[in-house]
């Protein structure tokens, strides 16, 4: 026991020791400061300036709250239900030539009142089905929505346009008729 | 009073130090290396990390710049920095392990369910035996300072297996 009382006293005193106490603030604020400027350097870097720590817990969601792909034969069943909202997000040549039957023509670009009521409509939906030229596209869009916190559920047409086509399901052809001209854009937040 | 022989064994044993110096050195040095590499991988992860402790939410974003680089710094010199500096980073990783206890404890005290953030994304929540798990480490820390300090004895090189025996 004196001998650990003795061990201790003598860290107690090397501690007041200056060349420790300046050997130990060099590391910590010479770290930090690496720290700052590799962050500075970095594109993945963390905004200091305009960090927003997350409003809504993301980690473990439910299943339905993520955005899932379904068949085209699933999808037709929901055609016409109460609620469900179909989007194209195609550019306008291609939905003119031919989309699902009541879809809402996403890339809607010109004068505010189009962006504006597409996302008034997605944001009434209970479910939106997504669908493109391919799943991947279609995916995209679906997540930059959910992103900016469209409460329906969100769900991709596997296969894109393309499936519904081959399993000849019900479509029309003619131009978005709220669009004025082509544009890639991405619907404006809620 | 005569004194207990382990005791004094160990203390006037050079091999016995110089292994539990080499143990702590590359255990908690390597430790604070990993952790500031992982930290250091997903830094805008790590600041939500820090922001869910709501101690300092503002400071988060700069803590989560800062804090991989240090731990970095501090495990390089308790693991491979000359023994004056391998003391001072070991008396630095104590303070820093005491602010990380005070974090954690307020955590559990408060009863706010998050991760720790202590390896990175993916860490797992933080309980009471994430609180006994860093005191474990602060007594580690202080151990290194106090086994690496001037006027200790020197380091004994790695022992032979004739000075074991």
């Amino acid at each position: 026991m004196r001998y650990l009382g003795r061990a201790m006293l003598r860290s107690l005193a090397s501690l007041t020791d200056r060349k420790l106490l300046l050997r130990a603030s060099g590391l910590l604020l010479g770290g930090a400061l690496a720290g700052l400027a590799i962050n500075a350097a970095r594109p993945a870097g963390v905004s200091l300036a305009h960090f927003e720590a997350p409003s809504t817990c993301t980690a473990g969601l439910p299943h339905e709250d993520k955005v899932l792909e379904i068949s085209a034969h699933d999808a037709s069943a929901l055609c016409g239900s109460k609620g469900v909202l179909f989007a194209d997000t195609r550019p306008p040549d291609a939905f003119a030539e031919g989309h699902v039957a009541g879809a809402l023509h996403l890339p809607c670009h010109g004068a505010q009142g189009p962006e504006e009521g597409a996302f008034r409509k997605l944001a009434e939906a209970e479910t939106i089905l997504v669908y493109g030229a391919s799943s991947d596209e279609a995916r995209e869009v679906a997540e930059t929505l959910q992103r900016r916190g469209l409460p329906g559920k969100l769900r991709v047409l596997e296969g894109g346009f393309p499936a519904w086509e081959r399993e000849g399901l019900a479509c029309v052809s003619g131009p978005c008729q709220e669009c004025t001209y082509a544009s890639g854009k991405e619907p404006p937040r809620p | 009073m005569s004194r207990k022989p382990g005791r004094e064994t160990f203390a006037r044993s050079p091999a016995l130090v110089g292994l539990l110096i080499l143990a702590l050195r590359l255990g908690l040095g390597g430790l604070f290396l990993v952790a500031g590499a992982l930290k250091l991988s997903d830094p805008s992860a790590f600041a939500v990390e820090i922001h869910n402790y709501q101690l300092l939410p503002e400071l988060a974003p700069v803590l989560a710049a800062a804090l991989p680089t240090v731990e970095l710094a501090l495990g390089a010199a308790m693991a491979i920095g000359p023994r004056r500096w391998a003391h001072a980073g070991a008396f630095a990783a104590t303070l820093v392990l005491l602010v990380f206890t005070v974090a954690v404890s307020s955590v559990v005290v408060r009863g706010i369910n998050i991760t720790c953030g202590c390896f990175g994304e993916g860490s797992g929540p933080v309980t009471a035996l994430t609180v006994l798990r860093d005191i474990a480490l602060i007594a580690a820390a202080l151990a290194l300072t106090w086994l690496t300090r001037p006027d200790a004895a020197p380091e004994a090189r790695l022992p032979t297996p004739a000075a074991l025996g």
